[in-house]
């Protein structure tokens, strides 16, 4: 009979043990996943524009494991070879909170991972409509145009339905790949691909047919 | 970098700004890590699925959890991971040791028909008039309390296994109480 070893444990087994309290598959379980754990804190942290000292990174580290020992909370994961996925989001989520509690570093509740980049950019002025409106044009209605275009892609957008905006949004606020977003959304590429550009196309023709300088867009 | 032009900077402009009105907040509709991770990992139901992307697309908070998550996970698997202070790592190892390893929850779990079956034994003095039901609960509640517990099971497949001369299973089943032996299961 093959000798039993806890670094054999496949991940499901590690947990449950974990979660019966056992000590030495907690001792396996942080040398599996501790270096998991700190790459997925620095990652999420510098995603929101914040960095931390060394110093800093180890406390949440440790704030993190401590969590989920003294609470117990490897229980709420049902899927438990699928635990990586629930660690990386738990570790991230529990820095954004301890930073946030210990006010090391402010983070605004309305900073979006697409803020924070275009503000991490400082040569990037920043973009509104009234300075893309105005930039080349040299056309006085530029400004004034602002608000029309506003209403009219408010118009065309209530026609998408959520998932379609959802799509739109990752497409043009995240810059993410059409495979990632149909990963994200759960819909084959194809589909992805044929909203993105189906619903542009849309928006476009309705900006071009409705404002005349944007003719040439 | 590639240019964009004016229509997809008009988007995008237009796009920031709706966006920037949501505020980056948790709220009590939120769905936990657990549903999130299950629905990046794809491992929900369809239904549930498509309430957490009904939920997802109306909340900045989800949406960005789901996508920096997914995006994480995606650069673990590239990335070359530090090394850890050793004394972080020794920290979070000694947990069992400073903080026990009883858990009020799991005992709770383990031992409910147990509780049960003694509030039944309390109550058979308690209310004489009810002496022959509440002990006859309390035997039913004591069976099922020691049916449910792992060892029971085991020993079970230990005498089916030995009435049986099956000595494959035998000697697997021997093997756990080895195994429960040397670990202090």
């Amino acid at each position: 009979m093959a000798k039993f070893s806890y670094a054999n444990l496949a991940d499901s087994e590690l947990v449950a043990r974990c979660v019966n309290r056992d000590p030495l598959a907690w001792t396996q379980f942080v040398e599996r996943y501790s270096k998991l754990v700190f790459w997925a804190i620095k990652e999420r942290l510098s995603s929101r524009g914040c960095y931390c000292s060394q110093e800093d990174l180890g406390d949440i580290f440790q704030n993190i494991f401590a969590n989920l020992w003294i609470k117990n909370l490897l229980k709420q994961v049902k899927a438990q070879e699928k635990i990586k996925t629930w660690l990386i989001m738990v570790s991230g989520n529990m820095a954004i909170d301890y930073v946030r509690k210990n006010n090391m570093q402010a983070i605004k509740e309305e900073t979006s991972i697409y803020q924070s980049i275009s503000e991490r950019l400082p040569d990037e002025e920043e973009l509104t409509l009234e300075s893309v409106l105005a930039s080349g044009s040299g056309d006085p209605r530029a400004g004034a145009s602002a608000n029309e275009i506003i209403k009219l892609l408010e118009q065309e957008m209530e026609k998408l339905n959520s998932k379609e905006k959802t799509i739109l949004e990752l497409d043009v606020l995240y810059d993410m790949k059409q495979k990632d977003i149909a990963d994200v959304v759960k819909l084959p590429i194809n589909t992805v691909s044929t909203i993105i550009v189906r619903g542009k196309e849309k928006l476009r023709e309705s900006l071009k047919e409705k404002i005349d300088f944007l003719r040439h867009i | 970098m590639e240019q964009k032009d004016k229509f997809s900077l008009i988007l995008e402009a237009y796009l920031k700004m709706k966006t920037s009105h949501k505020k980056m907040q948790k709220t009590k509709d939120c769905p936990g890590e657990v549903v999130l991770s299950g629905y990046i990992d794809s491992s929900l139901s369809a239904s549930d699925e498509d309430r957490v992307f009904e939920h997802i697309s109306n909340c900045l908070y989800c949406l960005e959890t789901v996508v920096s998550t997914r995006r994480s996970k995606e650069l673990s698997g590239l990335s070359e991971f530090e090394e850890i202070p050793k004394k972080a790592i020794d920290n979070v190892k000694e947990l069992p040791r400073r903080y026990g390893v009883f858990s009020p929850s799991l005992f709770l779990k383990k031992n409910i028909w147990l509780i049960f079956a003694a509030i039944s034994f309390i109550l058979s003095f308690a209310i004489k008039r009810y002496f022959i039901q509440f002990t006859v609960a309390t035997l039913i509640l004591s069976m099922k309390w020691i049916f449910e517990t792992g060892s029971t099971r085991t020993l079970i497949m230990v005498y089916n296994a030995w009435r049986k001369k099956d000595t494959d299973t035998l000697e697997e089943t021997l093997g756990r109480f080895k195994d429960r032996e040397q670990f202090k299961i």
